[in-house]
């Protein structure tokens, strides 16, 4: 059995930082040669193909790391990114002075996983891990406190679900499958889990 | 407001009983089991008895309007008369004319006396041409008035527009009433898109801590069948079929509406009374591609043969 660490996959984490005084984000744009739209939006776009992130860089220095599946992704691609800056004769401050402060992670989980279920039917004699198995939302809603979940299958497919603590928002489907969003560190993802597990055990 | 309160009486002091009946001519009202006199002098807000004609009856009620939520000052206020006429019914002299017009002009626009009400004015007069337009009872008109107002106090309007909180506190009154509307059909009747109706009404479900049950396929079975002119036979089917959908969990997750209509279209083949799935998609607000998608899971897990 694999433990819920590794059968979280976080998928995307945003971090947020700053680099320099003050950016001369025309001047980036073209050295650089990035996205600059500041009609659409005030931020120059620096894209990194390896690990794939987007860095929004703005007027003041600040910049936002999107698209980064750990923090070390975060990290080289600022690294990157201030090398890049720097090559271009951009003065920026140092890296050991360059703070990174992660604002958000999302992950998926899934409640089902088939290799749990070992052995038979007694009826069919089936394996149980083909068995299909789907949660029911709508008893979902009863079972979790009604003033944190929201269920509005006409509006959206999966029940939400915002714990107080740890600060997170849950989207559960009827698959079984979740996504975890809103966390600032990855423990506070695998909290979750472990409480909705808990919450969810005699549904399983 | 004592009389008012008679209203809610619903036990006996002495023994709890909830058998309690009320004697018009009396003024009073009786617990059935022991006898006791709860209330007594009730007043009697019915009309005269021994009406013959609606407008006598008008003529003879006893007191006036009753009061109402969907009115901003509940139906509170007085007017001036449009009618040209003194209390005693004689007709005012032609040279007040003019300054009784601008009486009642200036009457008219005081009864609304600050910001907030007249925001409730126009909210709930909105609500009421949505309401009309989707020909809805009375009882959810009601509701909606109150959901609308609770959100006043609570300040939840501040930042949002006036017809989309409207047309959510609608939304949700249908939802309460066991009555559910879609988003698309209250939006059709708003002046706003779905998208803001259903984003105010999450919001306002989360701050007024509402208990909305989820909308489930039974809800919108009866209405769509109707809609499409097919009778109980395939209706009863329908029903027989979510439950039979909603025991093997396929409903959980995917639109009501469209799992509802889809239902309906397989219950209208089966009792040979078949509608083409665009038909259905029309009355029901969802796409044929939804209803042929639904379909083809349901009469697979349900075991269903059809001939087409």
């Amino acid at each position: 059995m694999t433990t819920d660490e590794e059968r979280l996959t976080v998928v995307n984490v945003v971090a947020s930082t700053r680099v320099a005084e003050e950016l001369d984000l025309p001047d980036i744009a073209i050295q650089l040669n990035c996205e600059y739209e500041p009609e659409q939006f005030p931020g120059v776009v620096y894209r990194v193909v390896d690990p794939k992130l987007a860095i929004l860089m703005f007027r003041s220095g600040r910049a936002v790391c999107t698209g980064g599946k750990d923090e070390q992704n975060i990290h080289t691609g600022i690294e990157l990114m201030i090398g890049d800056l720097r090559a271009a004769g951009i003065t920026t401050w140092d890296i050991e002075d360059v703070e990174i402060e992660v604002q958000n992670m999302v992950a998926t989980y899934a409640l089902h996983y088939p290799e749990d279920y070992d052995g038979t039917d007694k009826f069919t004699g089936e394996p149980l891990a083909d068995a299909p198995r789907k949660l029911n939302l709508n008893n979902l809603t009863f079972h979790l406190p009604f003033d944190k979940v929201e269920y509005e299958p006409e509006q959206f497919p999966g029940l939400i679900y915002r714990l107080d603590y740890p600060k997170v928002v849950c989207l559960i489907f009827g698959s079984g499958k979740m996504v975890i969003t809103g966390a600032r560190h990855k423990s506070e993802i695998l909290e979750a889990v472990e409480i909705i597990k808990d919450e969810l055990a005699d549904l399983l | 407001m004592e009389d008012q309160h008679v209203e809610d009486v619903v036990k006996c002091s002495e023994c709890a009983s909830r058998n309690l009946s009320r004697d018009e001519t009396r003024g009073e009202l009786i617990c059935d089991d022991c006898g006791l006199v709860l209330e007594d002098n009730v007043i009697d807000q019915g009309a005269e008895w021994r009406v013959f004609s609606p407008e006598q009856g008008d003529q003879r009620a006893r007191t006036g309007a009753p009061m109402t939520v969907m009115l901003h000052d509940k139906g509170l206020s007085t007017d001036i008369d449009w009618q040209n006429k003194d209390y005693s019914g004689k007709t005012i002299n032609s040279r007040y004319r003019s300054q009784f017009y601008r009486m009642r002009k200036w009457q008219k626009r005081s009864r609304v006396s600050n910001a907030t009400e007249r925001n409730l004015a126009m909210a709930l007069a909105e609500l009421d041409r949505m309401a009309s337009r989707l020909e809805l009872p009375k009882s959810v008109r009601e509701a909606a008035a109150v959901n609308y107002k609770k959100a006043v106090d609570k300040r939840l309007i501040r930042g949002r527009s006036i017809e989309g909180v409207a047309a959510a506190s609608l939304y949700a009154a249908c939802r309460q009433c066991g009555v559910p509307r879609t988003l698309d059909e209250i939006g059709q009747a708003s002046r706003t898109g779905r998208k803001e109706i259903g984003r105010t009404y999450r919001f306002m479900v989360r701050e007024l801590k509402m208990k909305i049950m989820p909308t489930g396929p039974e809800d919108y079975i009866s209405r769509f069948c109707s809609g499409l002119g097919l009778d109980a036979e395939v209706e009863a089917k329908a029903y027989e079929l979510i439950k039979a959908a909603q025991e093997k969990e396929l409903t959980s997750g995917r639109g009501p509406t469209g799992i509802a209509a889809s239902i309906i279209y397989i219950a209208s083949v089966l009792c040979g009374k078949r509608r083409t799935q665009r038909e259905v998609a029309e009355v029901a607000g969802v796409t044929e591609v939804t209803i042929r998608n639904r379909y083809k899971e349901l009469i697979q897990n349900l075991n269903i043969e059809l001939e087409i």
